[in-house]
C-alpha cells in the first residue's frame, strides 16, 4: 500500500498542497481528480521525492530511497515528452532499463505491450501525444513495478488507446499491484477507477470508492403516476422535495423502492419508476464547487457585454 | 551506483550533439594544428630563426615552438568538452528528464556523482585523445611543409596532463553552471561569457589581482607552459605558476560545488518553484 501523510507543498505566493493524506491500495485502481491547479502534479512530485515539501509518503511501509531500486518500486510518467527528441524510443528505455538494473531484453517487451515496436528505432521527437504517452507508460512499466503513478496518461491518446489503456491498468492492478492515476476524462475514471481522492485547492475533498461517491452526490427518483396530484400531497406529507419533470416528478434524494411503497400505499397506479443516479462528473462538480482555481466565466456573462 | 554511471554514459553517446561538438573539436584542432601552425607558423618560426641566429640554430630557441602549441590548442579542447559535459546535465532539464534520471536512484546526492564521473570520465578520454590528435596534425603540418625546428623539448606527460587538468576544470564548471542554472541557454551563457566577457572586465578593475579570477586562474595552468616568469610589465594580468593557478581555480570549483550540491539536494527537480 502506498499511504502518503500530511503532504504539504508551499510555493512563494501560494499553498499548493496542504495537509494531504490518503493510501493507495494494491488490486485497484486509484483515480487522483481535482480541478485545474488542484496541486495534482504536484502530489505527484512530492509523492516520489522530485518536489521538496512536508509530509511522507510510504511505499509498503518504507519510503522510497529506502529501496535499493525505486524505478522496480514505482514506474512513473508525469509529462507525456519527457525524452529527448533525437534519442530513439527503444535507446531512451534502454538508458532507463541501465539506471534501473533491468535487463536489456524487457525494452523489446515494453515496446511491443505498448504497441511502439514499429517505430523504435525512431526519435520520438516527432511523435504525436498518443504515442508519447505510449512511450511514457513503457517507461513507466520497464522496471515491473509494483506501483505506477500516471499523471494523464489518457491524454491524446485515440479511442482505441483509451481502451487499451483502461484494460492494461485494470489487468496490472488486478496482480496485486496499485495504480494511482490523474485525469480529467472523468468518464474514463468512472470506467476504470475503483476508488477515487478528489481535491481541490491542495486539500483532500473526498477519498472513496466511486460507486459512494457517486451515491454521496445525491440520486433521485423518477416517477409518474395516474394522478400526479395525489403524488404530490404524499410526498409533501412524507417530506421529499421534489420538481415537476416531463410527464413526472423528480423526487431528491429518494430511491426507488421508498417512491415504489409511498404510492402503493395511496393506491396510485405507478406508470414509470425510474431511480436517476449522478454520473461522475456530477458528483465531481458537485464536490469541487468553489474549489476551482481558474473558473470560466458563464457563457450569459460573456453575452451580456 | 555503477549502473547510474552507465546510463549517464549511455546518455552521452546516444545524442547528436556529443558527436557533432567532437567534430567541431576535431576540426579546429586539426586546421589549428595542421595549418595554423604546423604549416604556416612553424615556417615564420623558421624564418625568424634564420634571420636572427643564421643556422644551425642553438640553444633553446625556439624549443618550445610545438609545446606551445599544445597549451593554445588546450583552450579549444576543453571548451568543446565543457560544452558537451553542460549538455549532459541541462538536456535534463530541458527535456524533463531528470524525474527519471532521480526516481531510478534511492539518493539524489549518488545521480550528481554518476553524472559528474561521466562527464569527468569522457572529458578525461576525449581530451588525451584531442592533445595527442593535436600533435600529430602539427607534426603532419611539419611534415608537409617541409620546415625542420630546432630540436622541440616536448614532455609529453606534462603537457598532456595541463590540458587534461585545464579541461576537466572547465568541464567541472560547466556541470557546475548547469547544475545551478537549470536552464540550457543560460547555463551555455555563462559558460561562454563569463570566462572571457566577464573576467575580461573585471581584469580592467582588477589588474594583476585577474589571475585570481577563476577562469584566468585555470588558464595560467596552461598558458605559462615552459615560460619563465615574466616581469609586471609583460604580463598585464598578472602571473601565477601552473601550480598555484591549478589550485586557485580548486578552491573556486570546491566551494561552487558545495553549493550546488545542497542545491541539487534542496530544490524541486523540476523548475517549478
Amino acid at each position: 500500500m502506498i499511504q502518503a501523510k500530511d503532504l504539504k507543498k508551499e510555493f512563494s505566493d501560494k499553498v499548493a498542497v496542504d495537509s494531504l493524506s490518503f493510501n493507495i491500495e494494491t488490486g485497484k485502481v486509484t483515480g487522483f481528480l481535482g480541478p485545474n491547479g488542484a496541486g495534482k502534479s504536484t502530489t505527484m512530485r512530492l509523492m516520489l521525492g522530485l518536489d521538496n515539501g512536508g509530509g511522507t509518503t510510504t511505499y509498503d511501509d518504507k519510503p522510497l530511497h529506502n529501496y535499493g531500486r525505486p524505478s522496480q518500486v514505482v514506474g512513473i510518467l508525469l509529462e507525456a515528452k519527457a525524452f529527448h527528441p533525437t534519442r530513439t524510443a527503444r535507446r531512451h528505455l534502454s538508458i532507463l532499463a541501465t539506471a534501473g538494473n533491468v535487463p536489456k531484453g524487457r525494452v523489446d517487451e515494453v515496446l511491443d505491450i505498448v504497441g511502439l515496436k514499429d517505430v523504435a528505432n525512431s526519435k520520438p521527437g516527432k511523435f504525436s501525444l498518443g504515442m508519447s504517452q505510449r512511450l511514457g507508460i513503457a517507461a513507466a512499466i520497464l522496471g515491473e513495478p509494483k506501483y505506477l503513478i500516471l499523471d494523464e496518461p489518457a491524454n491524446g491518446l485515440d479511442p482505441e488507446g483509451i481502451v487499451w489503456l483502461r484494460n492494461f491498468l485494470r489487468d496490472y492492478a488486478t496482480r496485486d499491484r496499485g495504480v494511482f492515476i490523474s485525469s480529467h476524462l472523468l468518464s474514463e475514471m468512472n470506467q476504470l477507477a475503483d476508488n477515487v481522492v478528489v481535491i481541490g485547492r491542495g486539500k483532500l475533498i473526498a477519498d472513496d470508492s466511486i460507486d459512494k461517491i457517486i451515491s454521496g452526490a445525491g440520486s433521485a427518483v423518477f416517477v409518474r403516476v395516474s394522478n400526479l396530484a395525489a403524488l404530490q400531497k404524499v410526498l409533501d406529507k412524507a417530506k421529499f422535495s421534489y420538481k415537476p419533470s416531463g410527464k413526472g416528478l423528480l423526487v431528491e434524494s429518494a430511491k426507488s423502492d421508498e417512491i415504489g411503497k409511498l404510492a402503493h400505499a395511496a393506491k396510485l397506479t405507478v406508470l414509470e419508476l425510474a431511480p436517476q443516479t449522478a454520473s461522475l462528473e456530477e458528483a465531481f462538480l458537485e464536490l469541487t464547487e468553489g474549489a476551482e482555481e481558474f473558473a470560466a466565466s458563464a457563457p450569459e456573462a460573456k453575452n451580456a457585454k | 551506483m555503477l549502473s547510474s554511471i552507465k546510463a549517464e554514459f549511455k546518455k552521452l553517446f546516444t545524442i547528436r550533439s556529443t558527436y557533432l561538438f567532437v567534430l567541431l573539436a576535431l576540426i579546429i584542432v586539426g586546421i589549428f594544428g595542421f595549418y595554423g601552425e604546423g604549416f604556416k607558423d612553424s615556417a615564420s618560426l623558421v624564418q625568424t630563426l634564420h634571420q636572427k641566429h643564421g643556422g644551425p640554430f642553438i640553444g633553446f630557441a625556439g624549443s618550445s615552438f610545438v609545446a606551445g602549441t599544445i597549451e593554445q590548442m588546450g583552450h579549444f579542447i576543453a571548451l568543446f568538452g565543457g560544452i558537451i559535459a553542460l549538455l549532459l546535465i541541462t538536456h535534463e532539464y530541458r527535456y524533463n528528464t531528470i524525474t527519471y534520471t532521480l526516481t531510478a536512484s534511492n539518493s539524489r546526492t549518488k545521480s550528481l556523482v554518476a553524472k559528474l564521473s561521466a562527464g569527468f570520465g569522457f572529458v578525461t578520454i576525449y581530451s588525451i585523445l584531442l592533445t595527442f590528435y593535436g600533435l600529430g596534425m602539427i607534426f603532419l603540418g611539419l611534415h608537409f611543409s617541409h620546415n625542420v625546428l630546432p630540436h622541440q623539448h616536448i614532455s609529453y606527460l606534462t603537457y598532456a596532463g595541463k590540458i587534461l587538468y585545464h579541461s576537466e576544470g572547465y568541464a567541472l564548471a560547466a556541470l557546475l553552471f548547469g547544475t545551478l542554472i537549470r536552464n540550457q541557454v543560460g547555463a551555455f551563457a555563462a559558460l561562454l561569457i563569463i570566462p572571457s566577457a566577464v573576467e575580461g572586465l573585471l581584469s580592467l578593475i582588477l589588474r594583476h589581482d585577474s589571475v585570481y579570477l577563476p577562469f584566468t586562474a585555470l588558464a595560467q595552468v596552461i598558458q605559462v607552459g615552459s615560460r619563465t616568469p615574466p616581469t609586471v610589465n609583460e604580463a598585464p594580468t598578472g602571473y601565477l605558476s601552473p601550480a598555484k593557478g591549478a589550485l586557485t581555480f580548486l578552491i573556486y570549483i570546491v566551494i561552487g560545488w558545495i553549493v550546488a550540491w545542497y542545491l541539487f539536494l534542496r530544490r524541486d527537480a523540476t523548475k517549478l518553484d
